[in-house]
């Protein structure tokens, strides 16, 4: 545990020094530090995931999840800040970030007790709803409807919350932690699309900003209880 | 039927049935796995291309950073789904990973004599050709072959597989798209970089595999 703790400092005090020299600041989450740290802080994670994971299918699946949120950041900055185009463009980014919250899922899901009652129906049940919202996600990207693309991705994220509340009253104690750091993620998501669809009625970004503000501390956050599966199992063992 | 069109289809038709007879006289066996992924990419091309135009049209930029990979990935990763069906799944895994790559081979040989087809048939445009070979073509094999690995994962876990599969397509698109990106900017090193770094990736993975495909011939 305290090699964990001691390797996550380094980002943790990137974070904590960038929330207190940008978090006053309007437009933060375009900002080019917003997006590096951000970026740092995926690629640390998933790197520590793999690194750790093996053969364990369940942590693999997870960093798969922040892999794919971290290519999804460095196509965003380098689309903003490179290439000069608008957070508000409709791109694949708006696609791969829910597909990110799929292998989140698949990770949730692998995880249910295996005494659960109904969990063949949960699993086929989440497997197909998450298939149906990310083919209208896919067909809101292709067709340039922004409206759609919040509408499913809030209804991603209620689908991935409902999987890792299942987790919660399970008698295992990491993989609950993991659930609840999906829980924080999915929440924060769902704000932030709550927002942006408020932000078409022309209100503040404010709020928007804050939500953004705290996602890298979610995300060490995710990798952290990812590495903590691996312990579970080794005391099992 | 259009210019292009026709030469979409006139180059699959023209590679795709003798690659056939090539297949039959192969006989069972890796080698016409590989064979026939390969003429699928061919035919992926034919497809996206319609695809494409039709969802892209007039949209240059969305086409080239959002449309096209999403639609690409997708068609050439289409039939290593009948991967998942084999009852010898844990001794194929080497072989999905060379027909994923045959795939996105395939239809990057499609989309280069496109491109190629447009150009001013000047003697630097076979400079671009050979740039082009060397950097797009190996990003379209190293991608599909990435999905291809991605799926070796999935056997563990039959009843989360529908989400996996999508995630893995996302992945993807995304690296299709940020390599389409970086070609427009001013870091257009970097995306000539990416494929060579995934090949080698993917050459290493390979190497960690244990064989098992002279079971697969048996």
């Amino acid at each position: 545990m305290k090699r964990y703790i001691s390797i996550a400092f380094l980002p943790a005090a990137i974070y904590i020094l960038f929330s207190i020299a940008g978090f006053g600041l309007s437009g933060v989450t375009g900002s080019i530090v917003y997006k590096i740290v951000i970026i740092v802080h995926l690629l640390f994670a998933c790197s520590l995931v793999f690194k750790e994971a093996g053969n364990r299918v369940t942590m693999l699946i997870g960093a798969l999840g922040l892999g794919l949120l971290a290519v999804n950041e460095v196509f965003l900055f380098a689309y903003i800040h490179l290439f000069n185009g608008s957070t508000l463009d409709i791109t694949v980014a708006n696609y791969s970030r829910n597909c990110a919250y799929l292998f989140f899922l698949a990770a949730l899901l692998s995880l249910l007790p295996p005494a659960l009652k109904w969990k063949k129906v949960n699993q086929i049940g989440a497997n197909g709803l998450s298939a149906a919202v990310i083919i209208l996600i896919f067909y809101g990207v292709l067709t340039d409807q922004a409206n759609l693309l919040y509408y499913a991705a809030i209804t991603m994220m209620v689908l991935c919350t409902a999987s890792a509340l299942l987790l919660l009253a399970g008698k295992n104690r990491n993989a609950t932690l993991f659930a609840i750091s999906i829980i924080i993620a999915c929440v924060l998501d769902a704000a932030y699309h709550i927002f942006s669809l408020l932000n078409n009625l022309n209100l503040s970004w404010y709020w928007q900003d804050i939500v953004m503000s705290l996602y890298p501390a979610v995300y060490l956050f995710i990798g952290f209880a990812l590495i903590r599966l691996k312990e579970e199992e080794a005391d099992n063992g | 039927m259009g210019d292009l069109q026709f030469q979409f289809i006139s180059v699959f038709i023209a590679t795709f049935i003798p690659l056939m007879f090539v297949a039959l006289m192969l006989g069972k066996g890796e080698s016409r796995q590989i064979i026939l992924f390969f003429g699928w990419g061919l035919f992926s091309g034919v497809l996206a291309f319609h695809l494409n135009n039709s969802f892209g049209a007039g949209q240059t930029e969305r086409l080239a950073l959002s449309i096209a990979p999403m639609i690409e990935e997708i068609c050439k990763g289409l039939p290593l789904l009948l991967f998942l069906n084999q009852k010898k799944y844990p001794s194929v895994s080497k072989l999905i990973i060379f027909c994923a790559m045959a795939s996105g081979v395939g239809f990057s040989i499609q989309e280069s004599i496109y491109f190629f087809s447009l150009s001013s048939r000047e003697i630097n445009d076979l400079l671009v050709l050979v740039f082009r070979t060397l950097t797009t073509a190996l990003m379209h094999g190293m991608v599909t072959a990435a999905f291809g690995i991605g799926l070796m994962m999935t056997q563990q876990l039959k009843n989360v597989r529908l989400p996996i599969i999508f995630g893995l397509l996302a992945f993807c698109a995304s690296l299709h798209a940020l390599f389409n990106l970086l070609l427009q900017t001013n870091f257009a090193a970097i995306a000539v970089v990416m494929p060579v770094a995934m090949f080698a990736a993917v050459w290493v993975f390979l190497g960690t595999l244990v064989s098992l495909d002279s079971d697969y011939t048996k």
